[in-house]
């Protein structure tokens, strides 16, 4: 008999809460992680220090032109097989994708900063501030208004991504809806769960990533309109 | 295997690199169409087929690709609409880039002053020769950046079809380190040797073609 799956879904649901919750956690952690270091780099890069600006810019482009789907194997196996340690998923996730989220926002931030005309920063020393001073009262603000937007696509971004945490073995929402999936083949081979399953967990996706879109284009109309 | 197959590693990262290469490709081919297509459509705001392009956007681009990818290779095949790895991962690949395209693309249309548009249709351009010889031009070269940021973000995005079997780069070296562990540096180096030779050729090339694109905007 053919089956639609959704009673299996049904019955399902609390695991498949639970790893909706995990996929929240690793994106939120990796997000709030991302904004603090981010701006830190993106604060570095400005430093018109040589090796410093060409060793982030290689990390930069390393994590831009590498998918994190690379870095996590990389990261996943390579570090239990130099270090004979046990790598945890979830740990190793959260490190790729912070790593990969400071990047970009250090792009974003010190792409900013260098568009920001000269004599703010003149005027400010010339008013005797110092550089602590200069950054956290003059610059700070702007950057954290103007760069608003395109941390909030990040967050989108990250959240869409951490799907492949899935593939180290992390328990998130697609990994769980993967053995509900087994199992109910093994219980019912004709059963359509696999169709009714992804199509959930799409939607999902959408109603977490969808309003987020909406809020960085909303916010960006804002923002140009100061 | 045995023990000298360092070696043995290097054909088989070539042959799934130039999997790679002509997924991404083809794959970029038709998001480009897509793309060129829909933002043409939207322009024009066609009543019914407006509301189909938006919708179309929002999806694809606020769902992740893995779990697309995993709609249509498992679960399709339930409703009988099945395909075999390569044909859904190019499916997968130009409906996303389709996606991303668009948005790029008519961020460039609505970047042409309105001035020019009134012009045209006061000069009596049809419509059709005003889209070929006035929208196209400049919209592909305002967005010229985007379109090949996208074609970059896509080829990385082939990686990501390793989880329907595509015999691609990462599902090369998943495979491999699943038999020998002892492999596991030089596979991770040979796969992120063969990213950064295909990706740093190609934005090299994209470099330059932005450049020919825009002097030809702007003249010298």
């Amino acid at each position: 008999m053919q089956n639609s799956g959704v009673d299996a879904i049904i019955r399902a649901f609390p695991r498949l809460l639970n790893g909706l919750e995990m996929t929240v956690q690793i994106a939120a952690i990796s997000f709030i992680l991302s904004v603090l270091f981010g701006f830190l780099l993106g604060v570095l890069m400005n430093l018109r220090y040589k090796p410093l600006t060409i060793v982030l810019r290689l990390l930069l482009d390393a994590f831009r032109l590498i998918h994190p789907i690379i870095w996590l194997f990389v990261l996943f196996y390579g570090l239990s097989y130099v270090f004979h340690l046990s790598t945890d998923g979830y740990v190793i996730s959260i490190i790729v994708f912070t790593l990969w989220g400071s990047f970009e926002i250090g792009d974003l931030v010190r792409g900013y900063i260098s568009s920001l005309p000269r004599h703010q920063f003149e005027s400010s020393l010339a008013l005797g501030l110092n550089r602590r001073q200069m950054y956290a009262y003059i610059l700070l603000p702007q950057i954290v208004i103007r760069t608003t937007p395109s941390i909030v696509n990040l967050a989108t971004r990250l959240i869409k991504t951490t799907s492949l945490v899935s593939l180290i073995g992390v328990q998130d929402m697609l990994k769980i809806s993967q053995s509900i999936i087994q199992v109910t083949y093994y219980n019912n081979p004709t059963s359509m769960i696999s169709f009714t399953m992804y199509l959930l967990l799409l939607l999902l996706y959408f109603m977490i990533c969808f309003p987020l879109s909406l809020l960085s284009t909303f916010i960006e109309k804002k923002v140009s309109s100061l | 295997m045995d023990t000298d197959s360092v070696f043995d590693l290097i054909p088989i990262f070539a042959r799934a690199s130039a999997v790679t290469v002509w997924i991404a490709t083809t794959s970029i081919f038709f998001a480009f169409t897509i793309g060129l297509l829909f933002s043409i459509a939207l322009f024009f705001k066609t009543p019914v087929l407006k509301s189909i392009v938006h919708a179309y956007v929002a999806f694809f681009r606020n769902t992740p690709s893995l779990i697309q990818a995993y709609f249509v290779f498992y679960g399709l095949p339930k409703v009988s609409v099945q395909f075999n790895s390569y044909t859904c991962s190019i499916i997968v690949l130009s409906l996303i880039g389709g996606a991303y395209m668009s948005k790029a693309i008519y961020s460039g249309i609505k970047a042409i002053s309105t001035n020019q548009l009134e012009i045209a249709r006061a000069m009596g351009l049809s419509k059709f020769n005003m889209v070929v010889h006035l929208i196209v031009p400049q919209a592909l070269s305002i967005s010229i950046a985007a379109i090949t940021n996208n074609s970059i973000f896509l080829t990385k995005e082939v990686s990501a079809m390793k989880i329907i079997l595509l015999p691609e780069i990462v599902y090369q070296a998943f495979a491999i380190i699943g038999l020998r562990t002892d492999l596991t540096i030089p596979v991770a180096v040979l796969t992120v040797a063969s990213y950064l030779l295909i990706l740093l050729p190609m934005s090299y090339l994209f470099s330059r073609l932005e450049r020919k694109i825009r002097f030809a905007e702007f003249g010298g």
